[in-house]
This record gives structure tokens, C-alpha cells and sequence, in this order.
């Protein structure tokens, strides 16, 4: 029973996050309220108790990504981030996925058309009942003889339009395929094949029981495993190319900081979306991991200290370089550290407390200092 | 406590415990929880009040406990939680770690 609550909890994060969140965020909320009230009657003020409140649960947005992190879902919450994330790449980038499409199809059609063939000639059985007990009778003598042991024998095939001897330099040679008996094995079939001989004192030449698969296999084998081994190393190289380029792309300082923008604490610890350090451009336009675009706008200053001067352009509304309408929220002094808003998810934003408007602030670390950006947020303020 | 548990998983355990055992005399919303804990303890305690509700959550992720939205005693709706047929069964066992573990460090201390 628990093991369904949990796949229906799970399902729901992934299916209704908007749903979750909302009930998270009206959670805290109660709390917080609560809290207030009780400050209220202990004699504060309004604003002294608000402040209070806030201060004894902490940092809001932190708890609220340790939560997220506790609840479950969150892996399959980040394959579909990092799934849709992937696909926005591409999208920007038409021409490296045509090339990686193009490069990694050619690998594993030619792979997969190489590995067909080797499945259909060495890896499947013969199209025949029991084929893996069909042998080869191969017969060669100077002269025609009585055919030895078909009449003890079932299951026996003469070759059509030839059902006599074939002549060849130094005789005649024949063909003929049977099928062993149940519980008759080559070597016994060889054995008695000798003694057959043996029996008939006017017969000359020789008899030999070959197993048929093995015989149809025996010149195909090594060609056809050289060539699926060619294609399945050209595969192997095709997907290190792409691999390679890839991963340079995404580690080049720029896209680790729009990859860890937004990452959960737990997915920060993994060094792929560990923030830059190295200080970057100022007032180039980023566009983050789950679909929050940032500017960055780096100062000196020190950690928590309120962004006193407005960058330029704020609270107006501006477009982008794909035409959409974005606004330029101002940055305001935080209430809390700025370790409380570093990183959230993607879609939600922060809302100061009273206010109509939407406050997206923040803040990464680049060669030591503190640096505050602005984000454009999805739609409208206010 | 076993050995393998490190520091974190044993800050978690003591909450996770405080939490069963405030939920052992009825179903609470998060706020009443904090304030039993706080009270209880006169204030000894450093328990966050945001950090329980990772603990919660933790809490209902493993199945001990659940959550439903109802109506608190001063009738706002809130998410109340209370102990499952499984919590029921681990408390005693968290109880009787935690106090193994106590006894140990006191032993080693000398307190005791």
C-alpha cells in the first residue's frame, strides 16, 4: 500500500507539479502566518512580528528546495528538465544536430544492417525443423555403389535434378542430407558411417557425415565477423565525437552557469553544474536552464549587501533577441541571505510578502565576489 | 544508532524522531509540531522551524507518516499529519536507538 502511495506521490510531482508546489508554497505560507499571529499576541508590532517570523523559520526558499529534494520524484523531475533542456539546445543549435543526428544515424544503421545479416546467416537457426540436427552425407567414389545405410536411415534428401552421382576429376561425389535420430550424435553417425563402409568390401572412396549448419557457416563466420566488428567500432567513434562534442560545449564557462542556474542543491553537488567561478561578461544576456533568462550585471560588493543602484532599463518592458516580451525586474534588498535565493526552480519565483509584483533576484559568485543580476520573467509583473 | 549512519543522517534521525513523537498523541500541522518541540524541550533544542518540514516530508516519502489537508483546531486548512501502522511500529525502535546511543556517549563522557 505504501509502495502505491509513493508511485501515485511520484506521479503526481511529475504530472501536477504546478499542483505541489502550490500546496507547498500554502503550507509554508500557514506557517508563517501562524507564527506572526503568535508574535502579534506577544506584544509585537505587525512588522516586528512578520520580521520575527521569518527570521526563526529561516530561509524560505532553501527549505522549500530541501523539500523538494525529500519528497521524491526528483530524479525523474530532473531527466524531464534535463530532457527538455536538451531539446532547447538543439533547437539553437540546428546545425550541431543535424551533424550529431546525421553522424550518429549513419553509425548505428550501418551497425544495425551489419548485425542483421550476422543474425540471419550465424546466430539463427536454419529454416527447417530440428535443423540442428540436419547433416551432410558427403560421398566421393570411383564408381557407383550401392548407397550405404539409407534404408536404416529417416529423413533423407537427394538434391533435385541430381539425384545421381556428380562427376568430378578423380570420380563421382554425392550429396545427400538427413536427419540424425533423436538421440544419435555426429560421432556416432561418423562411426556407423565407417562401418557401413567397411561392410560392403566392393566399395571404394569415402563417406563423410558433416553437420549441415556447421558447413553452411564455416566460410561466412570470419568476413562477417570482421565486418560487424568494423561497424561496430565506426559506431563506437561516432558516439565519442558527438560525446566529446558535447561535452566541451558543455562545459565552456558560460553554459555551466546557465546549467546551474536553477539546479537543485543535490544537483549542484555533481561538478557539471557547479557554477563558473571565473567572472563573466558584464551585460550579456544568458538564457538559464529551465527557462529563465538572466543578465548578468556583475558588481563589487559584499555578500548581502542591497544592489543600490538600479540597472538601467528597470521595470520597463523589453524584448529580447527572439522578439518575446520580457520585463527587467529591479533587484531589491533581501531578507534573507543570499544563500536563500540562489537557486530556485525554473517556473516559480520569489514574492516579497505585500507586494503585487513578481521579484526574481539573483545572485552568483563570480572570482570571489558576489555579483546580483536581473531575470527576466516569463509574462508580466505586477 | 548503527555506525554507518553519518552526521547528517544522525541530525536527521533526532528530528525524525521528535517529529513521531509529537505525532504519537495525534494528528498536528507543521506549526503545532515546531511549537511542541520548542516547548517541550524549553527552547533547548536548535530545530529550525523551516527544517522540519524536509523532515515531514522525508517522514511521508518513507511511509511513516501522512499528510492530508484539513481543518486545524482554529479552522484554517492546513495539512495535518499523523502516524501510519508503520510509524506506529518505528517509534519505539528510533526510541530505543536513540537511547542506546545516549548511554553510549554518556558512558564515554562519563556521565554516567
Amino acid at each position: 500500500m505504501h509502495g502505491v502511495n509513493r508511485t501515485h506521490q511520484q506521479l503526481r510531482v511529475l504530472f501536477r507539479k504546478g499542483s505541489v508546489e502550490r500546496e507547498m508554497d500554502k503550507e509554508f505560507r500557514l506557517h508563517l502566518a501562524m507564527e506572526e499571529e503568535a508574535n502579534v499576541r506577544n506584544g509585537m508590532s505587525p512588522e516586528e512580528a512578520r520580521r520575527a517570523a521569518l527570521v526563526s523559520f529561516g530561509g524560505v526558499e532553501r527549505f522549500k528546495e530541501q523539500a523538494r529534494d525529500e519528497r521524491g520524484g526528483r530524479l525523474l523531475d530532473d531527466v524531464v528538465l534535463d530532457f527538455r533542456y536538451a531539446v532547447r539546445r538543439l533547437r539553437r543549435r540546428p546545425l550541431f544536430a543535424t551533424v550529431a543526428a546525421l553522424t550518429l544515424g549513419l553509425g548505428m544503421g550501418a551497425a544495425t544492417a551489419m548485425f542483421s545479416v550476422v543474425d540471419g546467416v550465424l546466430l539463427k537457426d536454419l529454416p527447417f525443423k530440428e535443423s540442428g540436427r540436419l547433416v551432410a552425407l558427403w560421398q566421393t567414389m570411383p564408381r557407383l555403389q550401392g548407397i550405404p545405410g539409407d534404408d536404416s536411415r529417416r529423413d533423407i534428401w537427394f538434391p533435385i535434378g541430381a539425384p545421381g552421382w556428380s562427376a568430378f576429376a578423380r570420380g563421382y561425389s554425392r550429396e545427400t542430407i538427413g536427419r540424425l535420430l533423436p538421440r544419435v550424435t555426429v560421432g556416432q553417425a561418423r562411426a556407423e558411417t565407417q562401418v557401413l563402409m567397411s561392410e560392403h568390401p566392393d566399395t571404394s572412396g569415402e563417406a563423410r557425415v558433416i553437420p549441415r549448419m556447421a558447413e553452411e557457416r564455416r566460410g561466412l563466420a570470419p568476413p562477417l565477423a570482421l565486418l560487424f566488428g568494423a561497424t561496430a567500432f565506426l559506431l563506437l567513434i561516432a558516439c565519442g565525437n558527438v560525446a566529446t562534442l558535447s561535452t566541451a560545449e558543455a562545459l565552456s564557462p558560460p553554459a555551466r552557469d546557465r546549467d546551474a542556474f536553477g539546479a537543485g542543491s543535490r544537483r549542484r553537488e555533481n561538478p557539471a553544474f557547479a557554477p563558473c567561478r571565473k567572472p563573466r561578461p558584464r551585460g550579456s544576456w544568458e538564457h538559464g536552464r529551465h527557462g529563465v533568462g538572466f543578465r548578468r550585471h556583475q558588481s563589487p560588493r559584499r555578500p548581502g549587501a542591497a544592489d543600490s543602484t538600479p540597472p538601467p532599463g528597470c521595470g520597463q518592458e523589453r524584448h529580447n533577441d527572439r522578439g518575446a516580451r520580457r520585463t527587467v525586474i529591479q533587484p531589491r534588498a533581501l531578507p534573507h541571505s543570499p544563500d536563500d535565493l540562489l537557486w530556485y526552480p525554473g517556473h516559480s519565483c520569489l514574492r516579497q510578502p505585500g507586494s503585487s509584483a513578481s521579484q526574481l533576484v539573483a545572485w552568483s559568485c563570480g572570482g570571489g565576489r558576489w555579483a546580483s543580476g536581473w531575470l527576466w520573467v516569463r509574462g508580466r509583473t505586477g | 544508532m548503527t555506525k554507518s549512519k553519518s552526521r547528517s543522517d544522525l541530525l536527521h534521525s533526532t528530528v525524525d524522531m521528535l517529529i513521531l513523537r509529537c505525532l504519537s498523541h495525534g494528528p498536528m500541522h507543521g506549526w503545532a509540531i515546531a511549537k511542541r518541540i520548542d516547548q517541550l524541550s524549553g527552547k533547548v533544542l536548535p530545530v529550525g522551524q523551516g527544517s522540519l518540514y524536509p523532515a515531514l516530508y522525508r517522514l511521508e516519502y518513507r511511509g511513516w507518516i501522512e499528510g492530508r489537508w484539513g481543518t486545524s483546531e482554529s479552522g484554517r486548512e492546513a495539512k495535518l499529519y499523523r502516524l501510519t501502522r508503520v510509524g506506529v511500529k518505528r517509534l519505539p525502535e528510533e526510541d530505543r536507538e536513540w537511547r542506546t546511543f545516549s548511554a553510549a556517549v554518556d558512558r564515554i563522557l562519563g556521565i554516567a
